[in-house]
C-alpha cells in the first residue's frame, strides 16, 4: 500500500496542473501559473 | 338500535393546508388512520364558595377549552408530505420529471404551517373539526414493518357543534352560539336536540355574518328549535394514497463522518423523532370560540431518535464516550415507479452565464451527495479538492483572473467522481466564498437533481451532526446482549468551511406537484 502522496502533472480542459492524491483516497488539484514539467509539451505553448 | 353504526373504520380523517393561519378551510384530502387522540377539554371551573353548605361544589361556569391530541398513522409517500410542511415549512420542491416527479426538500423554518382537520367519527353523519392545527410533533417507527407515524397535533380552535339560538322554519338565516370553524360552501345537517341525531335541515352554508349568524343557500322549511344542534355534514371521502413504506424490505439506517458519506449500517429497529415545541396562548372574548386558543406559538425545535441492534462492536459506546460527531441517514424506498425514465446526473451551475459547472460523473441519486464548497485561499493559487463526495475549491486569494470559470471548471475535472465544464465563455471571475451546498440544490430552480433510472418514491431522513446519549449494554441472564442507542440531532457547525449549517432535512420524492 502506497503511503506517500503521488504527485502528477497533467492537463484537464487544456489547462496544466498540479494534482496531488493522498493515500485516504482525498485529491487537491492546483492550477499552476506555469508549466513545471516540459516532458509534455501542449502544441498550443508558445517558447 | 343504534342511530348509526359505532364502528369505527366507517370514518375518515381529511385535510387542507391554511392559507393563513387559523383561518379554516373546508378538507379535501383524506388518508386513512390507525387512531386518533384528539380531544378539546371542554373546562369547567366549580365555584367553591364558603356558603353556609357543607356542599363544595355549589355552582360552575365554562372555562378554556384545551385541545392537543395525536394521530397515528401508517406513512406513504404522498400525504406524509402534509404532516413535514405542517412541522417544518414549506418545502423547496423541485421537478425532476414534469407530471411526474418531483422532490421536496423540508427543513427548519420558522414558520410552520397550519392545517384543517376534519374527522369523521364512526359512521356519523358528522365530522368534528379542528383548524389552525399545528403538528408539535412526528414520531416515526415501525410497527410489523410498516412505518408508522404518531402526530402531535396542536389545533387553535375546533368546531364540534353549535346550538341553535332562535327558532326558525322559514328564511335563509341560522343564528347559532358558534360560526367559528365554519366556511361558506359548508354543508351543515341541523338534528334534534332531544335525541342529538334525527337531522331537521340539511343545507349548505352561502356565507358566515358573523360569530352568531350565518345564511343558508336555500330557505329552511323546517321548523329549527332553540337548542337544536348544528353540526358540520360529512363528505364522500376519496383517497389517493400510495402503498405504504417499509422498514425491512424497504428502509434502512446509514451513517458516516459526515451526512453525505454514510453507507448502511445494520439495525434491526429504529425511532426518529422531530419535535416543535409549542405554546397554546387565550386571550378575553365573548364569544363561545374565545374559549378556545387565540394563537399557538411556535418555540423550540428538536431532533431525536434511536437505533437498535445487538452488541458486536465498541464502536458506539467509544462515539458516546466521546460525543463524537457523526452524519446520520434513513432512507425509506417506495414501490411506486414515478414513470419510466433514464438515470440523471446531479449537476450545479454557477456564475452569470459564463462560470463553471460541477456535474456527477455517474448518474444517479447518489450524486446528490456531492456537495461544493467555495473559500478564499491561504495563497494567489486556484485549486480544488475531493475528500469522499465533499468538493472545496480555493480561490486565488490576490488575483482574479486566476478565478475564472474555465479554470475553475479545469480543476474541478481533474477531481475522481465529478466533471468540470465551462460555462459559455467561462470567463467570469470568482471571488466570494460560499457555503457548502449539495449538487441539485445550490440553486434549487435551476440545478439538476440527480436521480436513479425509473426511480421509485423515497423518503430521505438526513441528519447532519448526530451526537449519541447515554447508553449501555446491560447484561441479563439468557438474552442476546442488546445496544439501544439514542441520538440527538445537532445543527452542524463544527465541520470548519463544510459544516452544513442545518440540523436535518428532509427529502420526499413522489408525483405530488406541491405542498
Amino acid at each position: 500500500m502506497e503511503d506517500k502522496p503521488k504527485v502528477e502533472i497533467l492537463t484537464s480542459n487544456g489547462i496544466e496542473l498540479e494534482k496531488t492524491t493522498y493515500p485516504d483516497g482525498k485529491e487537491r488539484v492546483v492550477i499552476l501559473d506555469k508549466p513545471k514539467l516540459k516532458s509534455n509539451p501542449k502544441k498550443d505553448v508558445q517558447l | 338500535m343504534s342511530n348509526f353504526s359505532p364502528y369505527s373504520d366507517h370514518g375518515y380523517f381529511a385535510l387542507i393546508k391554511e392559507a393563513a393561519a387559523g383561518t379554516p378551510l373546508t378538507p379535501t384530502s383524506y388518508m386513512g388512520f390507525q387512531s386518533e387522540s384528539l380531544m378539546p377539554s371542554f373546562g369547567i371551573k366549580p365555584i367553591q364558595s364558603i356558603a353556609g353548605d357543607r356542599a363544595r361544589h355549589v355552582r360552575s361556569v365554562p372555562n378554556k377549552v384545551e385541545v392537543s391530541g395525536d394521530l397515528e398513522f401508517y406513512v406513504e409517500p404522498k400525504m406524509i408530505g402534509h404532516f413535514l410542511r405542517a412541522l417544518f415549512g414549506a418545502p423547496t420542491t423541485q421537478t425532476l420529471v414534469a407530471s411526474e416527479a418531483y422532490r421536496h426538500v423540508f427543513e427548519v423554518t420558522d414558520t410552520p404551517r397550519t392545517y384543517t382537520f376534519d374527522i369523521q367519527p364512526a359512521d356519523a353523519p358528522w365530522v368534528h373539526r379542528f383548524y389552525g392545527v399545528q403538528v408539535n410533533k412526528l414520531a416515526f417507527s415501525q410497527d410489523d414493518n410498516v412505518l408508522k407515524c404518531t402526530a402531535g397535533l396542536t389545533p387553535r380552535k375546533a368546531f364540534i357543534n353549535a346550538r341553535i339560538l332562535t327558532a326558525a322554519n322559514s328564511g335563509t338565516a341560522v343564528a347559532l352560539d358558534q360560526t367559528a370553524g365554519l366556511v361558506a360552501g359548508d354543508s351543515i345537517l341541523i338534528i334534534q336536540n332531544e335525541d342529538g341525531y334525527t337531522t331537521v335541515q340539511d343545507r349548505v352554508i352561502a356565507s358566515i355574518t358573523d360569530d352568531n349568524n350565518l345564511v343558508v343557500t336555500e330557505a329552511l322549511n323546517a321548523q329549527i328549535d332553540v337548542d337544536d344542534i348544528v353540526v358540520i355534514k360529512r363528505a364522500t371521502a376519496t383517497y389517493d394514497q400510495d402503498l405504504e413504506l417499509t422498514w425491512l424490505g424497504g428502509g434502512a439506517f446509514y451513517s458516516g463522518d459526515d451526512v453525505d458519506n454514510v453507507t448502511a449500517e445494520d439495525k434491526e429497529d429504529f425511532g426518529l423523532e422531530f419535535a416543535n415545541e409549542v405554546e397554546q396562548r387565550w386571550f378575553g372574548g365573548l364569544e363561545e370560540s374565545d374559549r378556545y386558543p387565540g394563537d399557538v406559538l411556535t418555540k423550540g425545535f428538536i431532533g431525536s431518535g434511536k437505533v437498535s441492534k445487538f452488541y458486536d462492536s465498541e464502536s458506539n459506546l467509544d462515539k458516546v464516550r466521546k460525543n463524537a460527531k457523526f452524519g446520520g441517514r434513513f432512507l425509506f424506498q417506495g414501490e411506486t415507479d414515478l414513470g419510466v425514465n433514464s438515470a440523471v446526473k446531479a449537476s450545479n451551475s454557477y456564475g452569470s452565464g459564463n462560470g463553471f459547472s460541477i456535474t456527477a460523473t455517474t448518474a444517479g441519486k447518489a450524486g446528490n451527495d456531492y456537495n461544493v464548497t467555495i473559500v478564499i485561499n491561504d495563497s494567489d493559487d486556484l485549486a480544488a479538492s475531493i475528500s469522499g463526495k465533499n468538493i472545496l475549491i480555493e480561490l486565488a486569494n490576490t488575483t482574479a483572473s486566476k478565478n475564472t470559470g474555465t479554470l475553475i471548471a479545469a480543476a474541478v475535472n481533474a477531481l475522481s467522481g465529478v466533471d468540470g465544464a465551462a460555462v459559455g465563455a467561462g470567463t467570469d471571475q470568482f471571488t466570494t466564498a460560499e457555503a457548502n451546498e449539495n449538487l441539485g440544490f445550490r440553486t434549487p430552480a435551476s440545478d439538476t437533481v440527480g436521480r436513479d433510472a425509473n426511480e421509485h418514491s423515497y423518503l430521505q431522513f438526513d441528519m447532519a451532526d448526530l451526537r449519541l446519549d447515554a447508553f449501555f449494554p446491560n447484561e441479563s441472564e439468557d438474552e442476546n446482549l442488546m445496544e439501544e442507542v439514542p441520538f440527538t440531532m445537532y445543527k452542524d457547525t463544527r465541520s470548519g468551511d463544510q459544516k452544513k449549517n442545518w440540523t436535518s432535512r428532509v427529502f420526499l420524492v413522489n408525483s405530488v406537484t406541491s405542498y
